[in-house]
This record gives structure tokens, sequence and C-alpha cells, in this order.
């Protein structure tokens, strides 16, 4: 396979999943900030200050934060619609797509229509800009749900061969860095014991952050309806059976790298997966104890940074 | 529903007493019977599916590099069987006759020796390559893809206008302009035979493999300027139906005089290249030093026959605006056989005779420079200003060889859905033809349709639109 299409699949892969993963947080945030609105204001800001570390991104100071139309219009139309901001769904469905475009003989026809749809549908709604929350919402589950309906035509029509790996790689990296960022803005706030009398918020924040990265039905078929914070924790980092997990994550990053060709010369990119796997199969209780969980969220997304690197220095430049 | 019969030009559907060819019976009583509405309404969803399925060209200029649907005329065209193989066997003959030009040209030179055509209108040619003097490509073949440029004058007779030798494009709306057709009005192909033009993707990939050196294990690429070129929809449209790498030139490396390309695994022997970009960009090292597209050593590797270019370089000599007019005498000479495609007179500014009558007469030419294409330097005589003309006069006078005239040609009329009704508007057609281990022709082709009521001009950057195109099984099928 060219390097220069493995490069875009990957590519197309990342950005895909951070379309994604972007729009659900996009919905988890703006539900749970309602839910605090009135109760407490500050609070309910909070978690939009949190919900913008987690993905990386920084608005400009120009940007109009007033609340005209409710708290969460500005952010949604931000980072949904914002062609200028590179952490917007929009930028991100924009990418995915020139990538998609630029290697239309390695992928199927079904996965360039609904991408190219789903981008199509965004550009229109640029065009007439959400004006109140209720609209706004609605346009957010709409997109969430054609980058599902492209997520299931890769899936349905695309060949398991080379150009899957590379497409999938680029989407395990991904999810594996937002659970961690969305762990690393969120925990340092969220507490781990309720304050008297604060069960129920206690209960929503949590519930909030396991919906955040789509985990929330799975914990509860392990664990119950019980939330426990060391064992969100532990889920979200360690379960290897949640497709959110870091674990889980990584696990399918060092089974991708084994299917590549040279798979004995990628050396760095293998030696880093593997440590991450075995660490997380075997040491991460210890360390979780040891460092506690901000450190290890940092660490690992190190990690994932310098397995990238590897990866493009060895597949991408031909 | 209205259908408007031409008068001004040969009309494809009614004859000049205003009855319904007997091929287009069928689909006049089909469309008759829709609604307006329905119409309209098949017409929304051809057009979200184009736009859906990315199938749009680059606008050159446009600030954000946007990216248009070519329009397309649900109204087909119909062209019989019988006038469909005479068309063929023409077509056959003339890339025959073309291909062993090329091959003097590079080699023998007997067309020059005998007088056929003048040597300094050959040597003169921006297309002509003295780097491939005595280079022949594998298994002879200079034109694997030709895309030819038929019109038809006002008896109704095939005319050709213009032969393709280089990157012909367009195949790729024939096959999508049946795909949409067959999905949006699905009732007209249940009254015909009509030819199918699935199979061009599979041929082309046996005509590339035909000229690998390595047959038994080719691995064909095809090669892209990249994706901000006006035809990269149709790059990657063949690749992708071929099941073959497309390619950019930094993706290409030469090494030995061999192709490889880079890859997840490492370099990879490259065979064969469908080159979809100028000869001048190939290779920097020997045609354009400024190129940044090119491959630096492909031509070496090339001239090793190492690896195969379709279409060869230097093919392009031979659809030289000025060697056109030569071509009748050319397929005597190569064939002994009369040519059985007519074609547009045409007056050469390198014949002092030529140039005297067509620096008389330039009101009612239509001038063409030899070197541009697309419409780039052209003199409409009859549609010009005299001011106009008189400045283009002098500038003729300049390089007398670099100019070429014609009669205006009406092109015939076909009924396109406009505004309501069925009108009348001009088109051509460009049949492809393919050329292997034997030549053919694809029974369809591209049916470019100029949309502007009593334009001439089809050219999809100019307000043109497309049709598609069926060749009949058997007449009145």
């Amino acid at each position: 396979m060219l390097s220069r299409v493995a490069e875009s699949l990957y590519w197309m892969g990342r950005y895909v999943e951070r379309a994604e993963n972007v729009a659900r947080l996009l919905t988890v945030t703006a539900e749970l900030a309602t839910e605090l609105e009135g109760l407490d204001d500050a609070l309910a800001q909070a978690q939009w200050d949190e919900l913008l570390a987690a993905v990386g991104a920084s608005p400009e100071s120009a940007l109009d934060f007033s609340r005209e139309g409710g708290l969460a219009l500005p952010y949604v139309r931000w980072l949904l619609l914002d062609e200028a901001n590179p952490m917007s769904v929009r930028h991100s469905l924009g990418r995915a797509r020139e990538n998609a475009r630029s290697v239309r003989e390695a992928i199927t026809r079904e996965v360039f229509l609904d991408l190219n749809e789903s981008h199509r549908n965004l550009d229109r709604l640029v065009r007439r800009l959400p004006r109140d929350p209720v609209r706004a919402a609605t346009e957010v589950a709409g997109t969430h749900q054609d980058i599902r309906r492209v997520l299931g035509s890769m899936e349905l029509t695309l060949s398991r061969d080379l150009g899957w790996t590379f497409l999938k790689m680029g989407e395990a990296v991904e999810r594996a860095q937002r659970t961690l960022t969305v762990l690393g803005a969120r925990l340092p706030t969220l507490g781990t014991t309720p304050e008297e009398g604060d069960l129920p918020l206690f209960y929503a924040r949590w519930r909030a952050l396991l919906r955040s990265v789509a985990s929330l039905e799975n914990y509860r078929s392990v664990h119950g309806a019980a939330l426990e914070p060391a064992s969100v924790l532990r889920f979200l980092l360690f379960h290897a059976a949640a497709p959110r997990s870091v674990a889980c994550g990584v696990t399918r990053l060092a089974a991708y790298l084994e299917r590549l060709p040279r798979a004995d010369e990628g050396g760095a990119a293998r030696r880093i997966v593997g440590r991450m796997d075995a660490m997380l199969r075997y040491d991460g209780e210890e360390r979780l104890a040891k460092e506690g969980p901000v450190w290890l969220c940092e660490h690992l997304a190190g990690e994932l940074a310098a397995a990238h690197d590897e990866i493009a220095r060895m597949y991408f430049r031909g | 529903m209205e259908w408007i019969p031409e008068s001004a030009s040969y009309d494809e559907i009614f004859s000049p007493g205003g009855a319904t060819r007997g091929h287009y019976e069928r689909v006049l009583g089909i469309l008759g019977g829709l609604d307006p509405r329905e119409i309209a309404r098949r017409e929304r969803l051809q057009n979200l599916s184009l736009l859906n399925q990315g199938i749009t060209f680059a606008v050159y200029g446009d600030r954000r590099g946007s990216e248009r649907v070519f329009p397309f005329d649900f109204v087909p065209r119909i062209v019989p069987a019988s006038e469909w193989r005479r068309l063929e066997a023409g077509l056959v003959q003339r890339i025959t006759a073309l291909n062993l030009f090329l091959k003097d040209v590079y080699t023998e030179r007997a067309c020059l020796r005998e007088g056929i055509v003048p040597w300094e209108l050959v040597l003169s040619r921006k297309e002509y390559k003295r780097e491939l003097l005595g280079v022949v490509p594998p298994r002879e073949i200079y034109t694997h893809v030709v895309g030819t440029d038929l019109i038809r004058g006002d008896d109704g007779e095939y005319l050709v206008l213009e032969d393709n030798c280089r990157c012909p494009s367009g195949v790729s709306y024939v096959l999508e302009n049946r795909s949409l057709l067959k999905r949006s009005f699905p009732e007209l192909f249940s009254a015909y035979a009509v030819r199918p033009v699935e199979s061009y993707p599979a041929q082309l990939a046996d005509v590339l493999r035909h000229v690998a050196r390595r047959t038994d294990r080719a691995a064909p690429v095809v090669l892209t300027p990249g994706q901000f070129n006006s035809a990269y929809f149709e790059h990657s449209f063949l690749a992708r139906e071929m099941g073959v790498p497309l390619v950019e030139a930094a993706d290409l490396v030469v090494d030995g005089d061999h192709v490889f390309m880079r890859t997840t695994a490492g370099l990879e022997r490259v065979d064969c290249i469908y080159r979809r970009i100028d000869d001048d960009f190939l290779d920097p090292l020997v045609f354009r030093a400024d190129s940044a597209l090119g491959v630096p050593g492909l031509l070496n590797a090339y001239r090793a026959g190492n690896v195969a270019l379709c279409n060869a370089p230097g093919a392009g000599v031979a659809d030289d605006k000025a060697i056109y007019a030569y071509l009748p005498d050319l397929v005597r000479f190569y064939l002994d056989e009369d040519p059985i495609l007519g074609q547009v007179p045409t007056w050469v500014g390198a014949r002092p005779d030529d140039f005297a009558y067509m620096i008389e007469h330039l009101d009612e030419l239509v001038v063409k420079t030899t070197g541009d294409a697309g419409g780039y330097g052209m003199l409409m005589g009859p549609f010009s200003t005299k001011a106009e003309i008189d400045a283009y006069r002098r500038k003729m006078r300049e390089n007398p060889g670099g100019y070429i005239g014609q009669p205006v040609i009406q092109l015939s009329s076909h009924g396109t859905w406009i505004d309501q009704a069925f009108r009348p508007r001009r088109i051509d057609l460009r049949p492809f033809v393919l050329y292997g281990d034997r030549i053919q022709v694809l029974p369809g082709g591209l049916t470019r349709v100029a949309l502007r009521e009593g334009s001439l001009v089809v050219n999809s950057s100019q307000g043109g639109g497309s049709k598609d195109t069926w060749v009949l099984a058997e007449d009145g099928a």
C-alpha cells in the first residue's frame, strides 16, 4: 500500500473518531450543564470549561460567550460548526473528507458517500445557525447520527486489508487519547466522595463522565447501578472489554502493529505500545495507587503520542 | 409537453419535415407521459446524487477551489446500430493510421521523406519530442486511449473535429451518466436494447497489462497530478474501478532505470503507468526542469523498456491541429484506403496559399492556434468585431505556421429539458477508443451539450452539460 494512502487512511480514521467524540461530548455536556444551571451556575460553567480542556481547544478571546440564547449555544456553535476551530466537528469532518477524497480508490463508494453527505449537512447548517438551545441540541444529535452512519459504512463495506488496519489504528489512537484527555480534564474537580446531601449531583457528574465516553451502559453491566468513583476510573483505564477504555485501545493498537509489513523492523512503535500494554495489564493498579490518576493519564497520553510519531516515521514517510 | 425542433442545424430527433425519427419515438412517448413535477423531482434526485457522490470537477481560478457538478440532461442521445458500425470502423481505421504515423515520425520518417507532411511542420510542433527519436514503445502502441471528438454537419454526416491522443478525459461521466439515468429514468431502458458500457475499466486494465513488460504479474498504476486537478474525480474513479493504485509523482521514485512506488512495505516495482499528466510534467530531467509534478528519471526507465507509459510520450504530435489537416492523406498513405470518416475542411497557416486565403476570409472562419487546447487563443470570425479581426490578423502575420482555419460548422441539435420544455441544444460526441491486443471502441461515449441557446460551446467550463449516449444493439431496437 502506498505510504501516502496509508497516512490518509490513518488520519481519516482519527478525524472521524474525533468528530464523533466531540459531538457526543457536546450532547452530554449540554445536558449536564442544563441540569446544573440554577442549581449551581458556577459548576454549570465549569462543565463547559472542562469540555474545552478535554478536547484541547482554546477559544479565541474574541469569541462571544455571552449567554444570549443560553449558556450552551455559543459552545455548540463553536465546537460543532466553526471551521476555524481545529477541534470543531465540522473541521474534523472536513479533514476526514479531504483525506477520503484523496484516497477514493482505496475506500468504498458508501464510505465516501456518507462522509460527503455528513459534511454537506454541516455546511448547510452553517448557513442557518441554530439560534435556540433545542434546535442546537437537535442538530448535534443529527450530526452525531450522521457520523455513526459513516462508521457503520466503514464496518459494513471496507475490506479488512492493510488500509483497514491503518484506518483502525488512527481510530484506536484517537479514542484512547480522548478517554485520557477527558479523564485528565474532569478528574481534578470531580471528587471521590459525595459531600453531605449532594449525592444526586455527585452521581450526575460521574454518570456524565461515563456517558461522555459512551461507557455508561457498559459500566453498569459490569458494576451495576452504583457509581463508585474508584471503579469508574479503573473501568475506563483497565477494563479490557470496554471499547473506550485505554487498555482496550492499546491492545487493539498492539494487534494492528503486528499486521503491518516490516513489523519486525518497526521496533520503536512496537516497543512503546507493548510496554503500555504490559503496564496496563499487569502494573496498572500499582502505578495508579502509587502515582495517582493524573500522573497515569499524562504518562499514557505521552506514550501514545510517541507511538504515533514512530508509526508515522516508519510507514508514512516512505 | 412541448418538443421544439431545430431548423438551423441537423436535428437528432426530428427529420426536416417534423416527423420523429424512428429510434426516438419510444423515448418521446415515455417522457411525454410524465408530469413535469415528476420530472423536476427526478432531476433534483439526480443532482443530489451527483453532489453526494462527489462527482464534481474543480473550477480553476475559484478562490475556494470549489467543486461543481457537470450538469446532466436526462434525454438520452441515441445512435442506431448501423450508424455506430460505420463510426466504429472509421475510428479503428483512423487510430490505426495515427499510430502508424507516430511510429513513422519517431523512426523511419517515410511520411516526411515522401512529402506527405512537410518536415518543418512536424519538427516544429511543441508536442513533437526529439528526445524520443528512435524510441519505440512496447508493442508499438502509442495511443492506448483516444477520445475522438465528432460532430454532425447539416446533412447528419459524422465529422471528426479533433483527435485527442494525449490524456482524453470524460469516460468516467460516460459510466456515471449511464448509472444515473438507469436509477432516475429506468422506464426508458425497458423500451430499448442499449449496449452496456460498464466493461470499460476492465478493458482499460487489460490494455495496461498488455503493454507491461512483465505481463504475468504486471502492476499498473494511474498517475494523477493530484486532487486539485479538474479531472481528479476521473483519475480516482478509474483507479478504483480497475483496482489499481492511484499515485502522485511524489509516490514514485526511479532507481537503476526501474520505477518504484513508496509503500508501507518499502519500494514496489511499477510496470505500467496510465499517466494523466502531460508530457511536459512527466520528467523534470528531460522536459521541464521547473516542474514540481514529475518523476526524475522516468523517461530513462521508459527508454530502457522497464516501464510502459500510456499514452506514450510524444503522442501529442498526432492530435496537433495542423497535422489534422493531413490525416486523410496519412490514412491513404499508410493503409491504402480512403478515410471512412469525414472531417472539417482545414486551411493550414504553414501553407502559403492557405494562409493567404485565411487572411482574406477571417470574418467567415474559426481560426485556432495550433499549440493551445480548450478554446484558448481562438478567433470566431463571424462573431467578432472588425477591430478584433484586424488585431488577430496582425498577430497571425508574425507566425503564420501557428494557425489553422476552419469554416464554422453547425453542430447537430438534440432535445434537452430546459424551462419546462424539450428545447434543441447543440451537441457533440466523444467516443473512447482503447488500443491493446486490438482496437476496441466503447459502444457509447460522452455527448456534451451546449446548454445556452444558440451556443456552439460544449465545454464544461463554459456552460456545457452532458447526456447519456445510447448505442443500440440492433437497428430499431
